[in-house]
């Protein structure tokens, strides 16, 4: 309605660096609305939308703060961080659980590099995003599409000085070289593994080659490390993604179980120095024979108990092998990975609230990073007593049972108190995307 | 023998005047409480109004920083910028306390004082962090950007020098509309009050005529990001809760899901 009162004839006009209201003007392509549609659309299933980890600043626009910023939250419940967009759904490949596969009848777009630059400046300059998030299909050749991802990157940092957070997708089967220029752009760089195990790899996505995937997660992963090194000598030296590399896969579309993908999962954080592996429940997009039958909502319990135990396994100095094992290779579907422990653990229970040191706190379920430092920050000025305990921000709900405080036994919260006030802390103690 | 009745100490609003209570009801060394004075209280026995105090303020905040750090010094200012009743005397207590047992007192989660302070301090700086994400700027026809905010505490400050930094190259004005008032950016990231009238100013020949259209790109990326068979209102409500949603320029909670935003 201002816009009509506003008086500007030509509502796309460019104005000249000469007029005191001038700002880079954008002329959004009358296609430009689809293609965010059908852009955005195909980049949906990508899970990540982390803008932490790096602390970038400079003349110009933006910045990247160290924690992270989420901007909105979809309908989906998920964080927006950054503009998570595909540069084109254009693929030669043809990935059996893929919506863009080269035989799937979807709609198809591209954006040009002007226009991804534009949208990138213009909806950050409104605080609508912390940065990019940008991927592709592989149009005629992996290289081609990487050259065309490396120079948005590029148009950002270098001509428009722009200094937000950018996650870029290296495509797989990509010149080393163009994975480095893309690493001195970037804030983190990453390659999705897509399935747990090769034999799923050769099944359902046969033109991608475990090879292909590793090759440029150990170039990043050895870019990481160099730049580091480089950084500890000479300061001024380019930061090589310093958000790190992430990477996803798939749970769901083929059949290992929880202790192979989260076996994977840590041999990645070991070798690659991963900064986190992103779990995606299977989405039937395309029916396909290769592919388990569309039957009900994506598996998204199974989803939440592999984050749960690959942050006990990450954060918490869980072992693998202490969470999944051979008699039970699949996480408990009824309780969370560290009750589950626990209730195989009697042995180690109860803890006693006003003696037990950080970790064996951190074992105890219901107790996180940020309830086990307010109970050793407040037992240095008073012993702790029972009704401390749930404003500490532990979770008695889940806590209780293998707790005492001073000697006694814990008594669980009333249901009320559960429900409004215990979840929360946890919530946090967890951690949001960024 | 009946319990000591504190003395009050009553300020007017203003961040200086609740200082100098604080000062006041330190120095005071009896039982004492903080609290904003009635409107139109004629009787002494309400308490003893301390006027906006700038020199007593700085001394404070002075002492403050040296005795207990910087870090108090922050969170003192954000409990002061609280909009929650008895925020200015949980400050007091909270300061009152890390004089007498050190700056560290704030780890002993179990004193109510403590849990108070830093429950507050938490939902304040809470805000801060939300509203970096939140605010949605308009590019207005002068070519300044325009952020509209409907914040519960009085944020605005504390949330401006974060967009100083980053939108160094950008004139940018960040409006309170709940209490009238903004903060507005020039070019090389310069950061300084604006009253109601200048706010008022600003936005006197509209917006930008282009505007419409990246609002129209930004909500079809919103509808598009979402995955609509794992559709979770529960988790987009407990993040983003819907007071804030206002003044967004998407429509969460899907088509006509949302209250439109602030029309100007």
């Amino acid at each position: 309605m201002l816009a009509a009162r506003s008086g500007v004839a030509n509502p796309f006009r460019r104005r000249s660096a000469g007029d005191p209201g001038a700002h880079p003007a954008y002329t959004p392509g009358v296609d430009v609305e689809r293609k965010i549609e059908v852009l955005a659309g195909a980049a949906k299933y990508d899970v990540s939308c982390a803008s932490s980890g790096s602390r970038r600043a400079g003349e110009g626009t933006g910045n990247a703060s160290v924690g992270g910023i989420c901007h909105s939250w979809s309908d989906d419940g998920r964080c927006i961080s950054l503009l998570k967009i595909l540069f084109s759904n254009h693929c030669i490949y043809d990935c059996a659980y893929c919506a863009n596969r080269a035989s799937n009848p979807v709609p198809r777009a591209s954006f040009t590099v002007d226009e991804v630059v534009r949208l990138t400046m213009e909806f950050y300059r409104r605080n609508y995003i912390e940065g990019l998030f940008l991927s592709s299909g592989v149009v005629r050749s992996p290289d081609h599409t990487m050259e065309e991802l490396v120079r948005v990157v590029e148009r950002l940092r270098v001509d428009e000085r722009f200094h937000g957070y950018i996650h870029l997708k290296a495509i797989p089967g990509a010149s080393p070289d163009l994975v480095r220029r893309a690493g001195l752009a970037v804030d983190r760089l990453s390659v999705n593994i897509e399935l747990p195990s090769e034999v799923s790899l050769r099944r359902l996505a046969p033109e991608k080659s475990k090879d292909d995937i590793l090759r440029p997660m150990a170039s990043i992963a050895g870019g990481i490390v160099e730049s580091r090194a480089e950084r500890r000598r000479h300061r001024s030296a380019p930061a090589y993604a310093p958000a790190g590399q992430s990477t996803q896969l798939i749970v769901g579309a083929s059949p290992e179980d929880d202790r192979r993908i989260l076996d994977l999962a840590h041999g990645l954080y070991r070798k690659f120095g991963l900064k986190r592996v992103y779990y995606s429940a299977y989405v039937p997009v395309n029916p396909d024979p290769l592919l388990p039958p569309p039957e009900g909502p994506p598996d998204i319990l199974r989803e939440h108990r592999l984050y749960q135990a690959d942050w006990l396994v990450r954060l918490y100095g869980f072992a693998p092998a202490e969470i999944v094992d051979d008699a039970r290779p699949n996480l408990d579907r009824a309780v969370d990975p560290k009750t589950a422990w626990a209730l195989r653990h009697p042995e180690r229970f109860p803890v006693e609230v006003n003696r037990a040191d950080r970790d064996t706190l951190l074992r105890v379920p219901g107790i996180g990073f940020k309830s086990a430092a307010r109970i050793l920050a407040t037992r240095r000025f008073a012993a702790l007593r029972a009704e401390d305990l749930a404003p500490l921000g532990i979770v008695l709900r889940r806590a209780h049972a293998f707790l005492t405080c001073g000697g006694r036994r814990v008594l669980p919260p009333p249901p009320r108190a559960v429900a409004v006030d215990d979840r929360q802390p946890e919530l946090f103690a967890a951690g949001c995307c960024p | 023998m009946g319990a000591t009745v504190p003395q009050r100490f009553l300020h007017d609003g203003s961040t200086d005047s609740m200082l100098a209570a604080i000062a006041r009801a330190i120095a005071s060394g009896r039982p004492a409480a903080v609290a904003p004075a009635a409107e139109g209280s004629l009787f002494a026995e309400d308490g003893e109004p301390v006027p906006a105090d700038p020199a007593a303020a700085d001394a404070l905040l002075g002492r403050i920083g040296r005795d207990l750090g910087g870090d108090w010094v922050r969170r003192i200012l954000r409990l002061l910028c609280s909009e929650e009743d008895g925020a200015e005397d949980v400050a007091f207590r909270a300061l009152a306390l890390a004089f007498a047992r050190g700056a560290g007192v704030m780890g002993f989660h179990a004193n109510p004082d403590v849990r108070r302070a830093n429950a507050i301090d938490r939902r304040v700086a809470g805000e801060v962090h939300r509203l970096k994400g939140l605010l949605r700027f308009r590019r207005l026809a002068s070519g300044r950007l325009w952020g509209p905010v409907e914040p519960r505490h009085n944020v605005v400050a504390m949330v401006a020098p974060h967009f100083g930094r980053r939108l160094g190259a950008e004139r940018w004005l960040i409006h309170d509309a709940v209490r009238g008032f903004g903060a507005a950016g020039e070019p090389g990231g310069a950061v300084r009050p604006c009253d109601a009238a200048a706010v008022e100013a600003e936005l006197r020949g509209g917006l930008d005529a282009s505007e419409t259209d990246y609002q129209g790109l930004w909500r079809t990326y919103f509808d598009a990001i979402a995955i609509r068979t794992r559709s979770n209102p529960r988790a987009q409500r407990r993040a983003m809760p819907a007071r804030y949603w206002a003044c967004l320029v998407e429509r969460p909670g899907g088509p006509g899901g949302a209250p439109r935003p602030a029309s100007k």
